[in-house]
């Protein structure tokens, strides 16, 4: 099934071609909503949420093979809003219950400790960015989008992307300097290339 | 840029190497049952245009969703029923089930999952130890044969090794209770946590009978050694049971006497990772208190994480993400790190009797990494919950020094 089919197929709501769709993107919106958010205990509802809205804005999408960027679009734009929603929850933190607290989750045993805390400090920081920096960073370093594709994903113009992973370089950088497990990795970055 | 070029694949790599962390096809039945009500949905113009395929997504609906036998994953690539399952010498393989239910062969076992149906399977054990931890549910049926023997499972976690030179049996039971059916001729016995099955088939006929008296005794029942009961009856001359308390018995033993460096070495005899992962939730808790005794920080810390992992509803979860914060604060220096778990703790229990240490320590981490502003607003916090608290001078401070927050700033970024 090609792209032009299966938009006209989930268009028509053919569940076929729904379950296509899915196939077909899972992975790479699982993929995208990882880079952006981190681990956390939610990233299995913010990816169904990317299908649900796809399918709720499928008849603004004219070009089928515009489908895997915009597919990819949606995803970004949907972690957006898991993220906004979560700033605004945080502010309440401690008084109130906030079940979208980042999930603290993965035991440091094995062979990878020094990863895992790495991936636990960055997001650390990476939440304190504005948003759309975060994501900035997240698309051009952690998934390694490049600049086009990456801004296109955002929705907006290179020039404004460029300006927003600047920002996000050396509000990261500053951050992250003051993490120990983060600083001897900028600095030396000799425990990355082993 | 170079620096975050690296540290950004580094985070992808790690990231890839934890798998997904989502079940895609569980995702895909879901956007499929969504996808149906939408279209269930559309204005009654539209009704008959796609009453087919309304017809079309209820069946293809009705068909997943019929008796959706349960999907498994063999070392993370999707497993098919009948496919041979061996462990090499040197490593362990995770067969982890879509409801849950986890198996690990450990090395130089072999299995096969035989049949794989909506409320469980059936596992197959041809050599070597199987750990399973099967989720509960009032009507799951799962089984486990081994040898001439089968185990009929609820719901637990339990260890089955069959050894079929010496023709060995052996179950130990870690939580809940199975029956175990075998050539024993009756209708099978009760395992319950706690205890430990060895058998000994020999040469004995299939139709062996297992005497009721040795076949079982809780850990408690038996002596600190093993003992060993030969079947009577002219058919099971050389059928043989060995009774042992579970192997998590000695360590906590030796734990609950305060003998922590004893009760280590017990554990670091039988293997840190394989102990932990047959431990319960309160077995964990003295897991940790041991390995932090002995001076193995870096295992007291996996036992929480891991307590909290497979445990997150119990109590001991919250004290466990309190203890973790203390030790990413005090031990690693890792104030971020340090302030989720303490925020986890909070979150948790509010109330609970580590508060307002939790709460004095984040407000310790938020003033290390710079995060002035959630400091302030945890500062006033602090000082109204706690004003003789012994970090209230910090928190007055911080409150008269740090300046109001600008309500235009988004997020507190420190200078």
């Amino acid at each position: 099934m090609d792209d032009a089919a299966l938009l006209a197929g989930v268009r028509a709501g053919n569940p076929v071609a729904m379950g296509e769709l899915h196939d077909r993107y899972a992975a790479m919106v699982l993929r995208v909503v990882t880079r952006i958010l981190g681990p956390d205990r939610d990233l299995a509802d913010i990816h169904h949420d990317v299908f649900v809205r796809a399918l709720q804005s499928i008849d603004d999408l004219r070009d089928p093979e515009a489908l895997p960027g915009w597919m990819r679009s949606v995803a970004v734009h949907t972690a957006r809003e898991a993220i906004q929603k979560r700033v605004r929850r945080r502010r309440w933190l401690v008084f109130l219950s906030d079940d979208s607290l980042p999930e603290p989750e993965p035991p440091d045993r094995g062979a990878h400790d020094d990863a895992r805390e790495a991936v636990r400090e960055t997001y650390s920081v990476l939440e304190r960015l504005p948003v759309d920096e975060r994501i900035a960073f997240a698309l051009r370093y952690v998934d390694g989008m490049d600049l086009a594709e990456a801004a296109e994903s955002c929705r907006t113009s290179l020039a404004t992307f460029k300006r927003r992973l600047a920002r996000a370089e050396s509000r990261f950088l500053a951050l992250a300097r003051r993490s120990s497990a983060l600083a001897d990795y900028l600095e030396g970055g000799a425990r990355w290339t082993r | 840029m170079d620096s975050l070029r690296r540290l950004g694949t580094a985070i992808a790599e790690a990231q890839d190497r934890e798998g997904p962390a989502v079940d895609l096809q569980a995702q895909r039945v879901r956007f499929l049952e969504r996808a149906t009500k939408r279209e269930q949905r559309r204005p009654a113009k539209r009704v008959a245009a796609y009453a087919v395929f309304a017809a079309a997504a209820a069946a293809l609906l009705f068909f997943l969703l019929r008796a959706p036998s349960l999907s498994f994953e063999i070392a993370g690539t999707r497993g098919r029923p009948g496919d041979w399952i061996a462990a090499p010498p040197d490593s362990e393989i995770p067969i982890r089930f879509s409801d849950g239910s986890e198996v690990v062969l450990e090395r130089d076992a072999g299995a096969r999952v035989v049949e794989v149906g909506s409320k469980g399977a059936v596992l197959v054990v041809e050599r070597g130890t199987l750990r399973a931890d099967v989720v509960h549910r009032d009507d799951t049926e799962w089984q486990v044969n081994a040898g001439p023997f089968e185990v009929h499972v609820v719901g637990t976690r339990f260890d089955v090794a069959w050894d079929p030179s010496r023709e060995a049996f052996s179950l130990i039971l870690h939580e809940g209770a199975v029956r175990v059916v075998g050539p024993m001729g009756d209708s099978g016995r009760v395992v319950r946590a706690g205890e430990r099955l060895d058998i000994q088939v020999g040469e004995a006929s299939p139709t062996s009978s297992l005497p009721a008296a040795t076949a079982v005794a809780s850990a408690a029942e038996v002596p600190s050694a093993a003992h060993t009961a030969s079947t009577e009856g002219s058919s099971s001359a050389s059928a043989e049971v060995v009774v042992a308390p579970s192997a998590s018995a000695s360590w906590r033993s030796l734990a609950d006497k305060g003998d922590n460096r004893a009760a280590w070495a017990a554990i670091e005899a039988e293997g840190v990772d394989v102990v932990m992962r047959r431990s319960n939730a309160a077995e964990l808790v003295s897991l940790s208190d041991v390995a932090r005794f002995a001076g193995r920080p870096a295992h007291a810390s996996a036992a929480l994480n891991e307590l909290r992992k497979r445990f997150p509803k119990d109590p001991a979860a919250a004290d466990a993400a309190f203890l973790l914060g203390r030790m990413a604060f005090d031990q690693r220096g890792a104030p971020s790190s340090a302030a989720v778990w303490f925020e986890t703790y909070l979150r948790e229990k509010p109330s609970g009797a580590f508060a307002r240490e939790a709460m004095g320590r984040l407000l310790e981490c938020y003033q290390k990494n710079g995060s002035n502003e959630a400091a302030r607003t945890l500062a006033m916090q602090y000082v109204a919950s706690y004003p003789k608290g012994p970090h209230a001078e910090l928190a007055r401070r911080i409150v008269d020094e740090a300046p109001a927050p600008s309500p235009s700033s988004e997020q507190p970024i420190a200078p």
